[in-house]
């Protein structure tokens, strides 16, 4: 008698607990919830006569899946840039494009990273590597490029950071199709 | 709003074409395939545990193919993982 | 990466239990609740949490999804014993009537095969991550 009543209050709970999980914008946060919700689920099979589940519900719901979603989420904490551009523009601490991504980085809560690799495919590289930004310069003049995906948000943000400087402007780029 | 409202409404009928159900199921159990365990496992199979009774003797190719699936997960992961070497 | 000490101590206390655990509930799988699956995703979870105690780069998973492949060829071969003695697939390679206690030589082998694959699996999948966001 005693187990049905703790039955019933762990279902409300669990509810509860899937509502908040639904509602909240907070990633960290709903990696957390997950994790419990998935330990109240357990304790819930166990007290329906299912063991087996139970077992394979902590294992797997409560510490392989958070940690996954954990990574996943300090992976979007990385504003990826690539340039082909060889002089102190963002390649010194010093330089002016440099000084404008760290200063948009920090704003944003993000951690710059600058690669300065050469890569010959440059169509549908935002989608397949998760580059954000690449920058490039014209021969003639001194005006730097910077190309991004036109979906995102962060780029109409920097967008409007720029929009006084004259030897930098941004190209949003199409997405590339792929067919995976 | 109308979504809303229509959504609420499917929810509601769903809720009750289940809980009808479930009441209309307590009374139809079929116990035949469940006895027919509980009686012969541990005689034909050596189990005390009638789930690996069942999973690794009944039902032993079923559980061999679940394992190739994770096997199958496992060679995708690790290949979109070593994708990204070469350039970056 | 720098851990905090106390995460780092309360990891090694629970290392070796959760370990044995494991085993505990693969070895067990024909008499008490679990069985390889459960088995095998306490197991990986236990070496998760040495990521915890040494953060260290693993260039190990090549070497793993082959084990794994490898362990898979064995499940078939072990499950397709029966073909020999009864003429059918998947199935106890033992006659009905003999002994329970030789009919469970089997079943603790299947077992013990499917955990030790279900671990290197999960261990394969999550070290690819790790290595994924740390890069």
């Amino acid at each position: 008698m005693e187990t049905v009543v703790l039955a019933n209050f762990i279902q409300v709970l669990l509810i509860i607990i899937t509502i908040a999980l639904v509602a909240n914008k907070n990633n960290t946060v709903v990696a957390i919830l997950f994790s419990v919700s998935s330990l109240f689920l357990a304790l819930l099979y166990f007290f329906n006569k299912a063991p087996d589940v139970a077992l394979a519900e902590i294992a797997v719901g409560s510490a392989i899946m958070p940690l996954i979603l954990i990574i996943s989420i300090s992976k979007q904490r990385e504003y990826v840039v690539i340039t082909h551009v060889k002089d102190d523009f963002v390649n010194s601490l010093t330089g002016e494009g440099r000084k404008v991504l760290q200063d948009f980085a920090d704003s944003n809560n993000l951690e710059l990273k600058i690669y300065d690799r050469d890569i010959d495919n440059i169509k549908g590289i935002f989608r397949e590597r998760n580059v954000d930004l690449i920058i490039d310069r014209s021969d003639d003049n001194k005006i730097y490029y910077l190309r991004g995906k036109k979906s995102s948000l962060l780029i109409s943000k920097l967008e409007n950071k720029v929009k006084n400087l004259e030897n930098i402007k941004i190209i949003k780029e199409e997405e590339v199709e792929t067919n995976d | 709003m109308i979504k809303k409202i229509t959504l609420i409404g499917m929810l509601i009928f769903m809720l009750f074409v289940f809980s009808s159900n479930i009441s209309w199921l307590e009374d139809n159990i079929d116990t035949t395939t469940k006895d027919y365990y509980i009686e012969n496992s541990l005689y034909e199979t050596g189990s005390r545990n009638i789930v690996t009774g069942i999973y690794l003797d009944y039902r032993l190719f079923d559980s061999i193919f679940e394992t190739s699936l994770l096997l199958i997960t496992v060679s995708g992961i690790t290949f979109m993982y070593k994708k990204d070497d070469p350039t970056l | 990466m720098k851990n905090s000490q106390i995460l780092v101590c309360i990891s090694r206390v629970l290392f070796p239990f959760v370990l044995v655990f494991g085993f505990y509930v693969i070895v067990n799988g024909h008499l008490t609740p679990g069985g390889g699956f459960q088995g095998g995703a306490i197991l990986a979870t236990a070496i998760l949490i040495t990521y915890f105690i040494i953060p260290e780069r693993i260039n190990i998973i090549d070497g793993l999804v082959r084990l794994e492949k490898h362990l898979f060829l064995w499940i078939i071969v072990v499950g397709s014993l029966s073909l020999i003695t009864k003429g059918t697939f998947f199935t106890n390679p033992l006659p009905i009537p003999a002994a329970i206690s030789f009919k469970r030589i089997f079943l603790v082998l299947l077992n013990f095969l499917i955990g030790s694959k279900v671990a290197i699996g999960l261990v394969a999948i999550f070290s690819s991550f790790i290595e994924e966001g740390r890069s």
